[in-house]
């Protein structure tokens, strides 16, 4: 069992994108459960204010183009005090994958992440039932084509394959009802989606009863004169359901891979979603507090998805508290890593796991974070070099250091890391001589190394 | 509420024109009147996210007149060399013809003429006296002082017109003559100085040699420009409203602008070659209805054309028109005072 710094260290790795050694102790005074039921009830969470972003970046206020609006995401992400409410967004967002590629949009697309991060830990009904009224998703599945004389079966036959049941659980006539409830669930001014003259004109959503089949449906096992709402009503209750949505929380939050003690781990979640009435924050409230969760075989389970590195690493170095034009370099670093925001490659999200590594991933993350991670210049590394010298004795190894930057930034490495480490470091440490760059060094090799890409 | 100084919608000008250069706009962001009625415009242009190599010199002033008439455009492009501009904010015309352009990036003041061509800069980055960290608004009044506004210094400077350091005031706070990252600034006939206290969402009046007089406060959500008329009437581009206030030296809420845009003569050109595109214009629901959660000013103005977006600056012209400049619009709506 981890001792309780290592084990909150473990919870806003997964949760969140790690904690720096100053919210930390706060966290270690609170106790875990204190601190599993902040982060999971954020109240007016707190990051750099949209009215100074949008006065210093024009083209992120007008959110016309797919950069700037994940430029915008990006400094949410780096500099929230409610990271949970940017996982849980960043979850969704590539669970109910919608691109600009198709949506074309990027006003609504960075509206559909609000929606999740306002949502996104509450009640899975209005989740769903907002997530059929999103003007962005009913573009990406052709909703918007979806008529009482004419269905259009993409957004019906997604949302129960995709995004609540999963595929063998349900028929082809359920995709067709589904599809029928959702006739008329359309957006005003579907035909007018000028970007000239004047710009794009944000879109909203709009119930056409002239072109909704009021007919009488029979879904899953269910008849009678379902709308939307009703379809959801259904399948939220399916047990189907809460298998996929907790099993996909469960992979995200926890670990890649799931054993027999994980499986156990997911039916407690899948029993906290039916008794909480389907609240999201209830199954994750389950998976937190669970043994399985706190035990070592949870912890470095999971490779960082790009965004988690690249995230994880600069609010670290928190070089990015005020607006600059480098934010863009974030938004491409990740890119180049294999994730873009608003972008992932189909309907399906992003493929992660192992399959976020690649030979060229790979340099890519480990150029990025070293580099960050030993920049002496960074306002967070030089608070971390402070904190490293002020805790250790005059006299000490180079194991004694590497070990100290390591519990800094929450890395454990092996025996072999740290072996192939001490071989790499020149000196011995001397806190009277350049010591300062030493450790900047170390934090540079520990975040190349393969234990700092598992979280 | 109702009105107490009626305005005339008078016209549109503009159509969006991003990463290439000619006739439209690129996110707008100043404007300023040249003795001959020639009309500038900053465009301040999406270069420096979605910077690509081709789109640089689309960071220009384009030059126009009112009956839209597109004239040509200057400055050379994304950079911090002569002429060149990163962040531009705003500018004004000197007596002599000369137009001063700030740039709150290269915490540069660069001084054309009025053919366009690069006359002189200035500008240290500091918070010395003289030096400056996120020049923003600049105004000129009629002995050819030179006020620009600190933003990160929170403070005002006084220059000459050849950028000599004559004085400041201000400091960060929220007291009376305080400022919290200021934006717009105007320098009246009777030589009083008007600024647009944008993160204290107020405009405080001041003496040319910045003794405080007065503030203003209204409701405003982040203030970026203010303009005052020749009876004394405050026009206030409540950026994070959406909207323009008008007040009276009283402080008394006279008329709000939604904004209430047409199609402009450059608008309408474009059309005339589309008019498929029109014909769906013509059917669309302009001033919608929306759903509760975009009850909000930035997503109604999203939402709905015709009203102000963006609103970064006001300016009135020699004919005693208001022109409203909207950066995320890529227009300016002209109104009669």
């Amino acid at each position: 069992m981890l001792n309780d710094r290592k084990l909150i260290m473990h919870l806003m790795g997964k949760s969140g994108f790690g904690a720096t050694p100053e919210e930390l102790d706060k966290y270690v005074l609170k106790g875990y459960d204190n601190v599993v039921e902040d982060i999971l009830n954020p109240v007016h969470s707190s990051s750099l204010p949209e009215d100074i972003i949008y006065r210093y970046h024009v083209d992120i206020a007008e959110s016309r183009l797919p950069t700037p609006t994940a430029a915008k995401w990006m400094y949410r992400l780096v500099t929230t005090d409610s990271p949970l409410e940017e996982k849980i967004a960043l979850f969704w967002h590539g669970l109910f994958a919608s691109n600009f590629a198709d949506v074309q949009q990027m006003t609504m697309l960075y509206e559909q992440v609000d929606m999740f991060r306002k949502l996104g830990l509450g009640n899975f009904r209005d989740l769903l039932l907002e997530l059929s009224k999103d003007t962005a998703m009913g573009q990406m599945l052709d909703n918007i084509d979806n008529h009482a004389d004419a269905i259009n079966e993409n957004w019906g036959r997604e949302l129960l394959e995709l995004f609540s049941m999963g595929i063998g659980n349900y028929t082809e006539d359920d995709v067709k009802e589904a599809s029928r409830a959702f006739t008329g669930w359309t957006r005003d001014n579907l035909e007018y989606t000028p970007f000239w003259p004047y710009g794009r004109v944000a879109w909203h959503h709009k119930f056409d009863d002239n072109d909704h089949d009021f007919n009488t449906k029979t879904f899953l096992g269910e008849t009678g004169n379902f709308d939307g709402d009703q379809i959801i009503d259904i399948i939220v209750k399916q047990k189907a359901t809460a298998e996929f949505i907790s099993t996909r929380l469960y992979q995200y939050f926890c670990s890649d891979q799931i054993d027999s003690d994980g499986q156990l781990a997911i039916n407690e979640m899948m029993e906290a979603y039916f008794t909480s009435g389907y609240e999201i924050r209830s199954v994750l409230r389950s998976l937190f507090k669970s043994d399985h969760f706190k035990s070592d075989k949870c912890t470095y389970s999971k490779v960082k998805s790009p965004i988690e590195l690249v995230v994880g690493t600069v609010r670290f170095s928190e070089a990015y508290s005020k607006p600059t034009l480098a934010i863009k370099d974030l938004v491409d670093q990740a890119t180049f890593m294999g994730q873009t925001l608003f972008q992932p490659p189909s309907v399906e999200g992003w493929h992660e796991g192992v399959e976020w590594i690649d030979s060229g991933t790979l340099i890519e993350r480990v150029n990025f974070a070293s580099s960050e991670m030993s920049d002496l210049n960074k306002p967070g590394v030089k608070k971390l070099v402070a904190r490293i010298k002020n805790e250790l004795p005059n006299s000490i190894s180079n194991e004694d250091l590497l070990n100290k930057c390591s519990e800094m930034i929450g890395c454990n490495l092996s025996n072999t890391t740290k072996e192939l480490l001490l071989d790499s470091i020149d000196n011995s440490p001397n806190k009277n001589h350049k010591f300062d760059d030493q450790i900047g060094q170390i934090l540079g090799f520990i975040a190349a190394t393969k234990e700092y890409q598992l979280i | 509420m109702t009105s107490l100084k009626k305005l005339e919608y008078l016209k549109t000008i503009g159509i969006v024109n991003i990463g290439t250069n000619g006739l439209g706009f690129s996110n707008p962001y100043d404007i300023a009147f040249s003795s001959d009625n020639r009309i500038f415009v900053i465009n301040r242009h999406d270069a420096p996210i979605n910077f690509k190599p081709e789109d640089a010199s689309a960071i220009r002033v384009g030059v126009l007149n009112y009956e839209e008439e597109y004239l040509g455009e200057f400055g050379n492009g994304f950079g911090e060399n002569d002429g060149q501009f990163r962040l531009p904010v705003a500018m004004d015309f000197d007596s002599k013809g000369k137009l001063y352009i700030t740039d709150e990036f290269n915490n540069k003041v660069t001084v054309f003429n009025s053919s366009g061509d690069f006359l002189f800069s200035w500008g240290d980055y500091g918070d010395g006296l003289g030096e400056i960290d996120g020049p923003a608004g600049i105004s000129i009044d009629h002995e050819d002082n030179v006020y620009v506004v600190d933003q990160n210094n929170h403070r005002i400077q006084k220059f000459t017109n050849d950028g000599q350091f004559i004085l400041s005031w201000g400091a960060f706070g929220c007291g009376k003559g305080e400022f919290n990252m200021p934006w717009g600034i105007f320098a009246d006939l009777q030589g009083d100085i008007y600024v647009a206290d944008w993160r204290n969402n107020r405009i405080q009046e001041f003496t040319n040699t910045g003794e405080f007089k007065a503030i203003y406060e209204n409701d405003f959500n982040r203030p970026s420009s203010v303009v005052v008329d020749e009876s004394g009437l405050l026009y206030i581009a409540d950026w994070g409203n959406h909207k323009v206030k008008i007040l009276n030296k009283s402080g008394n809420l006279l008329s709000v602008l939604d904004g209430q845009a047409t199609l402009s003569k450059w608008a309408k050109e474009w059309y005339d070659k589309l008019p498929d595109q029109l014909e769906a214009r013509k059917k669309a629901n302009l001033v919608p209805e929306l759903p509760s959660q975009f009850n909000t000013p930035y997503q109604k103005s999203a939402q709905t054309e015709p009203y102000f977006w963006g609103p970064v600056s006001v300016k009135i012209d020699s004919e005693n028109r208001l022109y409203v400049v909207e950066s995320l619009r890529h227009r300016i709506q002209v109104f009669s005072i």
